[in-house]
Order: structure tokens, then sequence, then C-alpha cells
């Protein structure tokens, strides 16, 4: 009984519980896909806005590069002044409007060392026949001044600026070209390394002393502002080339998030590191953490409830258990009296003369009465045996009619008293081994119950039956019956059919239950039998029978 | 310069014709020479020029233009221990020579960059000393990133009428961000039209003095090798000497040559020669200093009595004191003489010195490169054969500091194996950059 309970509770506190951590988990992981969505939405829309501060750089230095290729007269010596004087110019070049090299012209003997450098260096954009028409890898988002016409009706303007990239040992090289609107294209060969350090300088340092205000530090004003995670940019190789925030990734680390910078530096990345912690924070308290948390808590109000009803259950068992060892305790100290009463009033039965008529039908009932109250005492005491799982058989030899008989002798007089007939068929006349004082009780309780509930009838009939080492005694009385559903229920303890019936004698309910139980232990059963009209109880015993000694 | 022979003949020795035009006071100095004013006649030879410029006396220290100076400070793993510590002591130095109206920003960098003090007056100095003492060491090596905002601090309060300068210390190999030298110098080429200069501390034995040098070379800096952090204090004082006394900045010379005159290339210093013209710019003089260069130049045969214009000089500069522009012309023609003893008298001492230097310093670099590619051999003899060269015009010209060279020449050439040759490439490179910039400290 005990561990069947806590196997009960057990269940009842973790069934519901797998069924909410599946369901939680599930729900946990949608959430946490969203919300992750959602947090790398926004972490790229952070890294877009410091992308777009490097296109608005990229833009000024387009400016400042449209100024400096806004050049009037094409003249080496101008030109030359004018590079000595422009910070993102390395060298500049003129093209006629038909495509070809105006400056530095290679066949100048009067060409410097760098302008020299510089075709050689370019070589391959000149054997090309790069023309410019086109805008380069990317557009920068300006207005264009002098818009030049293609040939053709329809055709697209040709932006009169832009970018032409290309590689070498030390990576994007940059030009930056405008075609004036003489149809000349004026070319800057751009100091990449300037508007690689411009982009670094228009980019956060890792920490910056908050200011005070009017331009000097203040005491209360050390606290510096710091990047807690970490943002890289990287090149076309990855290896980086300015990185801020207080992060410090490992070796092989993942960027979280990265997007590409804007043109021309489109080789480029933008990147953002992240500490597993700062990722949780970023993502908000974690669900799973959550539905894990609601587990808990509704593990924890489980158990406290399995506890209490376990608490209380065994509670009532315990008082159960006592209520009955306290009566069979009674019913012991009681048996014994009443065995003496019952053995005096036979005796006195027995010694009385037939004229004394009116005293032999006192005793009798006295007999009577005794006899019912040690059945009664004899089924308690049984049921507590059994709650204590400590009924035995003693089985002897003996004939099953005899022993029915012998039961139906002892009830006549109450069955007379209500005037019920009794009609008995015995068909067990061989010797079998059985116990005849289970017999006795069986038989007993189900007339008892004749007697009790089916006296309207007027009828009881028994019979018997052998076969093999099977032997049977059937019960059939012409009672109220019992209605179909509760021809089940009728053999549990402490069960009554209804009030409505009404009861001569009140039973104690435990009769029938007893008397199934007894014909189990005996290898057989009770079974309650449909018939037309009343009830048919039919008992069912394992007996073996005695070979009769021939 | 070379030995010359002795001739007997002799012919009238006319020196150098030096006009030098309205040279009022703080005006910068220029003085336009010849190696050898008389030439060897009747023969194509190669001479040298010397344009030499000095800077005036500032004539009152308070009334000098404010400086506005980027202390950029390496501060990554290798830098701990004391090296971290000198190179705050010597920043501290620094804040205590500027004056309130100097602009200072102070900046730490490792793999990444901190900008301790952003540019400020320095009104408030314990403010910037505790921006500096807060440097501690640790990390990568983000040199690039460094001066990049060293620079963009400058920029903050940029003024072509101000010392603009980025002072960078470094012990370490740039590796975060563009580490070659070719794009530091890029850097520092396009940082010089900005009128920013960078100069460069180079501390220990770890940095890569190819890269600081050309950072300061092309920014018009200084660069200074510091083997140890016990040099910072005085570099940093030396630097600072320099920054607080400029007097002329964006210095550009043109030089025209004369007919029959072939510029061939100026030592040490970049230039541009297109034909007979020759354009090189310095971009800052400090005061009471001589800076020059030199210009390589092939003349061609001429007879003998005649006198030929070699080269017409116009300089244009930035005066400090005055905040004007200012503009210098000089001109200087040749005597040709067939009496190689009348040569050999009249040659100018100082440009022959310079000269030499210069062509000394060239065959330094080149034994460099040999040893770099690992002709060990090769360039001890190059080293040799320079100090012979140093040792002999030392005699002939009587000059100290050629005999040091030559010296310093002999020492590199004894120093070629594997185990000194980190240090001493180091200490080669410093003194190449000392001779070709006339740096005053080395």
């Amino acid at each position: 009984m005990k561990p069947k309970l806590l196997i009960v509770l057990i269940l009842l506190v973790a069934i519901p519980l797998g069924v909410l951590t599946l369901g939680g988990l599930r729900m946990a992981r949608h959430e946490r896909a969203g919300v992750e969505q959602r947090f790398h939405a926004s972490l790229q829309a952070r890294l877009g806005e410091i992308n777009a501060s490097i296109a608005r750089l990229v833009a000024q230095n387009a400016q400042e590069l449209l100024r400096a290729t806004d050049v009037a007269s094409f003249d080496d010596e101008s030109l030359r002044a004018l590079r000595r004087r422009s910070r993102l110019v390395r060298q500049f070049f003129v093209l006629q409007p038909d495509g070809s090299v105006l400056y530095p012209d290679r066949n100048n003997p009067e060409l410097t060392d760098r302008e020299r450098d510089f075709l050689d260096r370019t070589r391959a954009l000149w054997t090309n026949g790069e023309k410019f028409y086109h805008p380069a890898d990317v557009q920068v988002d300006l207005q264009i001044n002098a818009p030049v016409r293609g040939k053709g009706k329809g055709r697209r303007i040709a932006p009169s600026y832009g970018w032409h990239t290309w590689y070498r040992d030390e990576g994007v090289q940059l030009i930056f070209w405008q075609r004036l609107s003489s149809g000349h294209v004026v070319g800057a060969d751009v100091v990449r390394a300037a508007m690689v350090a411009d982009v670094i300088a228009s980019l956060p340092a890792s920490e910056v002393p908050l200011w005070a205000g009017g331009g000097s530090l203040r005491s209360e004003l050390t606290v510096s502002y710091a990047v807690p995670d970490r943002l890289v940019l990287s090149d076309l190789d990855g290896a980086p080339i300015y990185e801020w925030g207080v992060y410090d990734p490992g070796d092989g680390e993942k960027p979280v998030v990265w997007i590409p910078v804007v043109a021309p530096f489109s080789s480029w990345r933008l990147s953002v590191y992240m500490s597993p912690s700062m990722m949780m924070a970023g993502l908000g308290r974690s669900a799973v953490f959550n539905v894990l948390a609601a587990l808990v808590a509704v593990f924890v109000a489980l158990l406290l409830l399995g506890i209490y009803f376990y608490r209380e259950s065994a509670r009532d068992i315990r008082e159960a258990t006592q209520r009955v060892s306290f009566v069979n305790q009674v019913s012991h100290e009681l048996r014994t009296p009443l065995t003496n009463i019952r053995l005096y009033a036979e005796m006195l039965d027995e010694g009385l003369s037939d004229a004394n008529d009116r005293v032999r039908r006192q005793v009798k009932v006295v007999v009577g009465e005794s006899r019912r109250l040690s059945r009664l005492i004899g089924n308690v005491l049984t049921y507590a045996r059994g709650q204590r799982n400590g009924l035995k058989l003693h089985q002897a030899e003996g004939v099953l009619d005899a022993c029915v008989t012998s039961t139906l002798d002892t009830f006549r007089p109450l069955l007379g008293a209500r005037n019920i007939v009794i009609e008995f068929e015995p068909n067990a006349p061989k010797p079998c081994i059985f116990d005849a004082d289970v017999v006795e009780q069986i038989v007993g309780n189900l007339l008892s119950n004749v007697e009790k509930y089916a006296a309207d009838g007027k009828w009881v009939r028994l019979e018997t039956g052998q076969k093999g080492d099977r032997v049977w005694v059937a019960v059939f009385d012409r009672g109220p019956g019992i209605a179909r559903g509760m021809r089940k229920k009728v053999f549990e303890p402490f069960f009554r059919c209804s009030s409505k019936v009404n009861e001569g004698a009140s039973g104690t309910g435990i009769g029938l239950g007893i008397a199934r139980e007894l014909a189990q232990l005996h290898g057989g059963d009770v079974e309650l039998i449909p018939s037309e009209r009343g009830v048919c109880f039919r008992v069912t015993l394992r007996a073996s029978s005695v070979p009769t000694a021939s | 310069m070379k030995a010359q022979g002795m001739k007997r003949w002799s012919a009238i020795a006319v020196g150098a014709l030096v006009t030098v035009l309205t040279v009022e006071a703080s005006q910068v100095n220029l003085d336009l020479s010849l190696t050898n004013p008389v030439l060897l006649a009747d023969k194509k030879q190669t001479t040298y020029i010397k344009v030499g410029l000095t800077g005036f006396e500032m004539s009152d220290e308070h009334s000098r233009a404010p400086a506005n100076v980027a202390i950029v400070l390496d501060r990554s793993g290798s830098m701990q221990g004391d090296k971290i510590a000198k190179a705050r002591e010597a920043a501290l130095m620094v804040v205590d020579r500027l004056k309130s109206s100097d602009i200072v920003s102070i900046i730490a960098y490792d793999d990444k960059v901190n900008v301790l003090v952003p540019a400020t007056k320095v009104s408030d100095k314990e403010q910037i000393r505790a921006g500096i003492r807060r440097i501690e060491a640790g990390g990568s090596t983000a040199l690039f990133a460094g001066v990049s905002k060293g620079a963009a601090e400058v920029r903050k309060f940029l003024e072509r009428r101000r010392f603009n300068r980025v002072i960078l210390l470094s012990d370490g190999l740039a590796n975060v961000g563009p580490d070659s030298p070719g794009e530091l110098g890029a850097l520092g080429a396009s940082l010089v039209k900005e009128s920013i200069s960078v100069t460069t501390i180079g501390l220990g034995l770890g940095y890569n003095e190819d890269l600081m040098a050309l950072l300061a070379e092309r920014s018009d800096g200084n660069s200074y090798f510091a083997e140890s952090s016990r040099d910072l204090a005085r570099l940093f004082d030396a630097e600072f000497g320099d920054v607080l006394s400029v007097v002329a900045q964006e210095v550009l010379v043109t030089i025209k040559c004369g007919k029959g005159v072939r510029p061939v290339r100026v030592l040490g210093r970049d230039a541009d020669i297109s034909g007979q013209k020759v354009v090189a710019s310095i971009n800052q003089l400090y005061s009471k200093q001589e800076k020059y260069l030199i210009l390589e130049v092939e003349v061609s045969a001429t007879a003998e009595g005649r006198t030929r214009s070699i080269a017409e000089v116009s300089v244009s500069y930035a005066n400090m004191e005055t905040r004007t522009t200012d503009r210098l012309a000089s001109s200087v023609s040749a005597r040709f003489s067939e009496s190689e003893e009348m040569v050999a008298e009249n040659v100018s001492k100082d440009a022959m010195v310079a000269a030499v230097t210069q062509i000394a310093t060239v065959k330094n670099e080149l034994a460099v490169q040999l040893r770099d590619k690992g002709d060990v051999q090769e360039a001890r003899q190059v080293l040799l054969s320079n100090a012979a060269f140093l040792e002999e015009n030392a005699k002939q010209l009587d000059a100290p500091q050629l005999q040091e060279y030559s010296g310093a020449n002999t020492e590199d050439a004894e120093n070629l194996d594997e185990q000194s040759w980190a240090r001493q490439r180091k200490s080669m490179r410093g003194f190449q950059f000392f001779n070709k910039q006339q740096q005053k400290v080395r």
C-alpha cells in the first residue's frame, strides 16, 4: 500500500513537471530564437551606424578629393605643386577626353622619379585601358557637379567621379577620379594610409575621459567612458586594422555579428565580439532560465503538496489500522465469554424436557443469538487477520455435504423463525480434504445474508457439487436481488447495497468480502451468478479428493 | 672632395658669388655654396651644391607660437616595468616644460587605443599628470592606430602657425593594423602636408627602426634610438628643445640649375627633380640650427677661365615669429681652372664636410641593405672603405665630425654578426637619420 502511494505521488509530481518542462523549453527556444534575432538585428544596426560614420568620412574625403582634382590647368608644374599640398594625394594624373594619358607623360624627358614610379606602379591600369567611364566598385553619395552624357540617347548619365580599387602588396589601393566638364579625367592616387588613419581617427577610442566642458579636465570627472564589448575593423585577410572596446576575445573566437564596410573599403569587415555573459545581458534574462525557475517552483510546490497528502493518508491508514486492531482485540475478549454462553445455552437446551416448551423456545433464542454473535466475531477476527495477511487454512479430511448440512442445521431455527423454506440438494458425498471451518464460515455468511436481506423471498436453496478436486456450494434465494451495477461492489468490505433495503439486522458489511477472501485462499472463489429472481452465490473450492478405500 | 692632383698653373680664383637678398632681423639665413667653387676646366664632372638654412634666434621664448603636441605612448606588454615607468617620467617632464597656452594630448596604445588626455590646453597640469600616471603596460602594438589618434588630437587644434607634432614612443613591432614602413611613411608624408610632424623614439632593441625612421623622415620629424629607458628623459628634453624653438615651417626649396648643369640627385632628402628644376621641402627649422640639402650635379665641360652659373635657389617659408610667409633667393656660380691645386685650395670646407657626410651616409645605407640580404662580407667591405674615405677627408678638411663618423663606420663593420646586428642596425639607422636630417641630438 505504502510504496504504491509513493509511486502515485512521484508520478503526480513528475508528469506535470515533465509536461511543463517540455512545453516550457519549446516555448523558450522559440522565444530565444526570436530574441536572438532581434538582438542580432540591433547589433547589426549598431555596426550599421558605425559603417554610416565611415561612409560620411569617405564622403568627406571624396569632397576633399573632388576639390583637389578640380584643376584648371594641366601643366606639370602646377600639378606637382598641387600634389605637395594635397594630403590625400600621392600622385595626380590627367587623361585626355579620348582616354589617352596627358600627365604624367612617359615620354617627357623631365619626368620626376615619383611620376615614373607612379606609371610603373599603375601599369596595369593603362594597359587595361581603364577609361573611368563607369562608376568604380562603389558609389559615393555625393552631388554630381558635372555629369557627362553617354553618346546614345537614353544612356545612363555616367557619374562625374568615382573610386577605382585594386589590390597590391599592401592591400587595397585607391584611385579617385573626376571627369571634368571639359571631358578630361583628373585622377588621384590616394594615400591609402591617410584615409585609413582618417577612418581610425573617426572611430571611437577604447577609453576617453569624459569632458567637464570648457576644454579643461576636472578632477571629479576622471571617469572614463569605455565600450564594454569589442568592435573590430579588419581587412580582407581578417587581420585587425583597428579595434576598440574592453572585451578581449580569445584566439579563434568568432564575432557575434559582422557586416562589410562601405566602399571603397568593401573588402573590410566590421565585427562585434562579446562575452557570453554580455550576450545574456543583451538577450535579456534568458527565457530558458525563466522556464527553469518556474519549473523549480512548480516542482517544489508539487513536492510539498505530495508530502502533505502522503502524510495525511499515512495518518489515515495508521488510524484505520489502530481501529481494526482495537476491534480485533475487543472481539478476542468477547469470544471467550460468548463461547461459554453458547456452550451452556446448548447444554441447557438439551437438558430441557419437551414439556417445558416455553422455556425451551426461549433457550433456543439464546442459542441462536449467541451463534450469530460468534459468527460476527469470527468474521471480524478473520477480517483482521486478513488485514495482517495472517489467514491460514487448517485442512482435514471430511465430507462437504456433512459440513454443509451441519452448518444448515445451526441456521434452521433462525431461518425457521423468519418462515424461510429450506431446500437442500447435497451432491458432494465423497470425502475430500478441505477446511471445514472455512466452509462453515462461508456458507454461514451466505445464509446469514439470506436471513438478513432475502427473508422476504421465504425460500432458500442450497446445492453442493463435486468434480475432480473441485467442490462447490450454491445458495439461491428469492429476495430483492442485487442491482446490476452493484454486483461487483458487494464483495468490497464495508459495502452495503442500499439503505432502502430494510435490513432486519444491521450487517457489518464484511461478510461477502470475507467469504470471497477465504474461498480464494482455498483456491477457489465466490461468484454472483445472475439468476431470474433473487440472488445466487456460488462458492467454489479446491479440495483434493481422498481415494476411497475399496 | 677627391684628392686633387697638383697643377702649377694658376688662375684667378673667384669664390662663389652669393647674393643674399633683404636679410633682416628674424630671418632664416640661407647659405648657398658649392663644395668646389673652382672646378677643373675642360672636363665633365660631378660636384655638389649645399643649400643651408639656419634658423634665427627666437627673440623671446614667451612670445613663441603655442605648441600643439600629441604624446603617443606604446604600452604594449613589452613595455612593462622600467620602460613604462621611464616613459611616464619623460611624459611628465614634457608637461612641465609646456606653458599654459600650449596644447597637449596623451594617447596610449596597445592593441587598442586609449585617449588618456584629449587635446587640451596645458592649464591644469595636475589632471594631465594624473592621465599620464594611469598608463599601465599590457597587450599588442597598434602603432598605426596610435599615430592616427595622436594626429587626430593634434588636428583638433590644428593651425599652420603652431608647432604641430606627434611624439611616438614605441619599443615593439607594430602588429595590429598597417605595419609596413611604406605605409607608415605614406602616413607621415600625408601628415606633413597638414603641418604635422611625427617624431619617433624607438626604445630598446625590439622595434622596427625602418618603420620608425621612415615615419619621422617623411613627416620631417626627428627620430631617436633610445637603447635604454634611461635615455628617454634626455631625448624628450632634446625633442622639446626642438619643438619649442621652431622658427620656420613649410620651408620649400626650389633650385633651378643653370645651363650645362644637370641635377642628379638630392642626398638624404626627398625631392622632385624635373629637368633642370629641383623642389624639396623641409617642414621645420629650429632656432640657431642649420638644416641643409646637398644636390649632386653634373657640370658640362667648361673652358678655362670661364664662370658658369650653377644654380639659382629660392626659398619660401612660414616665419613663426612674424607669422608671415617669407622668401629668400640666392644664386651660385663656379669658376673653371686647369690647376688642380687651385681647385683643391678653393674647396669650401663647410660644404665639403656636409657633402662627404651625406655621401658616406648613402654608403652606410647601402651597407645595411647588403647586410639585410645576408651579404656580410660585402657589407663589411663597404663600411671599411667608407671609414677610410671619411678618415681621409677628415684629415684633409680637418673635420672632427667626419673623424667620428669614420670611427662609427669601423665599429659598424665589426658588429655585423648575428648577435650584435639588431642593436647595431638601430644604431646605424639612427646615425643615418641624424645625418640626413641634421638632427641636433642623436
